[in-house]
């Protein structure tokens, strides 16, 4: 990727706020990215023709339209890591973002250290070479995907084709955030999306076969009102820091 | 005047027929002898439209009977008197009767036609305009919500960058940084608090209902307050299988969140919280569950006595925060401050006016055995279809 070969990743924030566009500069700039910045959906527009950047980092409501009408206009053209930014209490709005193709989103208020960690990690996925690891392991639990097997203190464990499919969408995104409706369509196919209910099902499931505590999960993780969530590494604080 | 619609006619409206009669006979009088009487007869079905218009159906029909009467009386030969000595005047009544009751009817279902369609236009203007402050209600939420929010969520953050624009602060001002992003983001979440509940009290709250596992909202709830609750044990008393809920996720892992909060808030620090979740039928065991229980409890200092239910009260009303008669008031602003986000003092309000929204009951009481109990019922719907059984394959026998 381009990031590879420049000093510094470009980063485009689209934020009509400007006190906010100045923190996002000031720590994003002190973690060595360089920031263009646009208030309006026209001058994205133009800044992405202009300069693609390595990342994007976009607020949903603009003074001249619809941040998700950029993110769907730029999915059509690049895969460009996107960071959407969304009040925290507005679900709806993530779940249309990153139904349209948004890598992960960040709930307003959100604090500096979340922002780097997330603009971190999207870049490192960008820049990583395409091919996947083909074998994942967290907390107890190893998956081999060229294998198809899945073991937990190295005792086989058997899952369903679906519950495999679903464990296979959740490593795929590597961390971020499944939408209920993403999981539904890659399980079950398109004319499940609105079966909400068989994920708790399938869910519950695959909790009860990998995690330790299936009621506390450490790595399959809810993301209430969005969807679900692989996180490798158990953290032993909270779910996300300041998204509720 | 038009009489109410819905009011039965009295007995002046028919005294005021019999008036109208009169006086049409009091018209007709000097023309006897001028005019054919068949053409005096022609005015009397006048006082009758006017009868089923203004008065309603009996006086018209009262005077409809009176005018045939009184047309006999005075005018038809011989005069003074309901004899009739041509038979021909019989045709002449009967018509005369006919004019008038049909007048009547007409002119009476004419009236109720006319209020029906007033009664009508009134409710539509009524439902307009509670459409109308419905919308303008949201449209100031929604603004206000995004007014206030957003320079607060600019404040916190500049607060937080403000060691990265220079040199590294001196510890004096540095926690001087943090305590403006402290307070900043607890006006974001006192701001986020008040408009929400604004909302949810609104005649038609927006709920976005899916199918939840309560165990996976407790579970994600106990997560997401980790932070808050690693100084206390908390048990969990989840029943087996439990039936799905239809909530809006996002507000009822709020609900839960707050209690917690507020059950740390309130237990010293060691405690014990038990969160219980369980499916209780109305009757008889034998029919299906009607409600999810979910409980939060705690061995703290409990509730004041005899204020159980005000506590979800107080808030709204915004007199004191709960328990501001209590000792250990200082220990949750201690707290609020560390966490910086939340504790807003309408934590409980809040927690009701979700469960409300739900059809749900929210009631707090103090354990014999120490400490507070919240236990929430939440309506529990038909269930959904299962998913469809799978049929093992492929990576199934990889698996084994």
């Amino acid at each position: 990727m381009k990031a590879s070969h420049r000093p510094a990743p470009v980063i485009l924030l689209v934020e009509d706020e400007a006190g906010i566009r100045r923190f996002v500069r000031a720590a994003l700039e002190a973690e060595g990215c360089t920031v263009r910045e646009a208030g309006s959906l026209e001058r994205s527009r133009m800044e992405l023709a202009n300069r693609r950047p390595d990342l994007l980092m976009l607020d949903l409501g603009l003074p001249d339209g619809d941040g998700l009408a950029l993110l769907t206009e730029l999915r059509q053209w690049s895969g460009m890591p996107v960071l959407v930014l969304s009040a925290r209490s507005d679900e709806a709005d993530k779940v249309g973002a990153l139904d349209a193709g948004a890598d992960d989103y960040l709930a307003k208020p959100f604090g500096v250290g979340e922002l780097l960690a997330r603009v971190r990690a999207l870049l490192r996925r960008a820049m990583r070479p395409p091919q996947a690891a083909s074998r994942i392991v967290f907390g107890e639990v190893a998956v081999d995907l060229d294998q198809r097997t899945v073991t937990r203190a190295g005792q086989p464990v058997h899952l369903t084709p679906i519950e495999y499919r679903l464990l296979g969408l959740l490593i795929a995104a590597g961390g971020r955030t499944v939408t209920q409706r993403q999981l539904l369509a890659g399980a079950w196919g398109p004319n499940h999306v609105e079966h909400a209910h068989y994920l708790r099902v399938y869910m519950a499931g695959l909790r009860r076969k990998l995690e330790s505590d299936p009621r506390l999960p450490a790595h399959i993780l809810t993301e209430p009102g969005v969807g679900y969530r692989l996180v490798l590494e158990a953290l032993n604080d909270a779910r996300r820091p300041g998204s509720e | 005047m038009t009489p109410d619609p819905k009011r039965p006619p009295g007995w002046l409206d028919y005294a005021k027929a019999a008036l109208a009669v009169i006086a049409i006979a009091l018209v007709g009088a000097p023309l006897l002898g001028q005019f054919d009487l068949a053409n005096i007869a022609m005015l009397f079905p006048l006082a009758v439209l006017f009868a089923a218009i203004r008065l309603g159906r009996g006086p018209a029909v009262f005077a409809a009977f009176l005018s045939v009467a009184l047309f006999d009386f005075f005018f038809v030969h011989p005069h003074f008197t309901l004899a009739v000595s041509d038979l021909q005047y019989l045709l002449t009544f009967a018509v005369l009767l006919a004019v008038a009751l049909t007048t009547a009817e007409l002119a009476a279902r004419l009236r109720r036609e006319r209020d029906s369609a007033e009664a009508r236009g009134e409710e539509a203007a009524r439902a307009q305009l509670a459409v109308e402050s419905e919308r303008l209600r949201s449209t100031l939420l929604a603004s206000l919500s995004h007014d206030l929010r957003t320079p607060l969520t600019a404040l916190a953050g500049l607060a937080e960058a403000l060691p990265l624009a220079g040199p590294p602060l001196p510890a004096a001002q540095a926690e001087l940084a943090e305590a403006i992003r402290a307070e900043a983001l607890r006006t974001h979440a006192l701001a986020r608090d008040l408009l929400d509940l604004a909302r949810l009290q609104s005649e038609a709250p927006h709920l976005a209902l899916d199918w939840i596992a309560a165990d996976e909202l407790v579970g994600s709830a106990v997560k997401s307050r980790a932070h808050t609750l690693r100084t206390h044990t908390v048990t969990l008393e989840l029943a087996d299988e439990l039936p799905l809920l239809r909530a809006d996720a996002v507000l009822m892992e709020r609900v839960l969140c707050n209690l917690l909060d507020n059950a740390v808030a309130h237990t010293p620090a060691g405690g014990q919280i038990t969160i219980a979740a369980r499916a209780t039928p109305t009757t008889a065991p034998a029919t299906a569950p009607a409600w999810l229980e979910i409980e939060v409890c705690d061995n703290g200092c409990g509730l004041p006595p005899g204020r159980e239910q005000a506590i979800f009260e107080r808030f709204v009303r915004g007199a004191e925060p709960r328990l501001a008669d209590a000792p250990d008031r200082a220990v949750e602003s201690t707290r609020v401050r560390a966490t910086g986000d939340e504790g807003t003092g309408l934590g409980l309000a809040l927690v009701r006016a979700v469960i409300e929204a739900h059809g749900g009951s929210i009631g707090a009481r103090n354990r014999p055995s120490g400490g507070a109990a919240f236990t929430l019922r939440m309506p529990l719907p038909a269930q959904p279809e299962p998913p469809p059984p799978e049929a093992p394959t492929l990576s199934a026998s990889r698996n084994t």
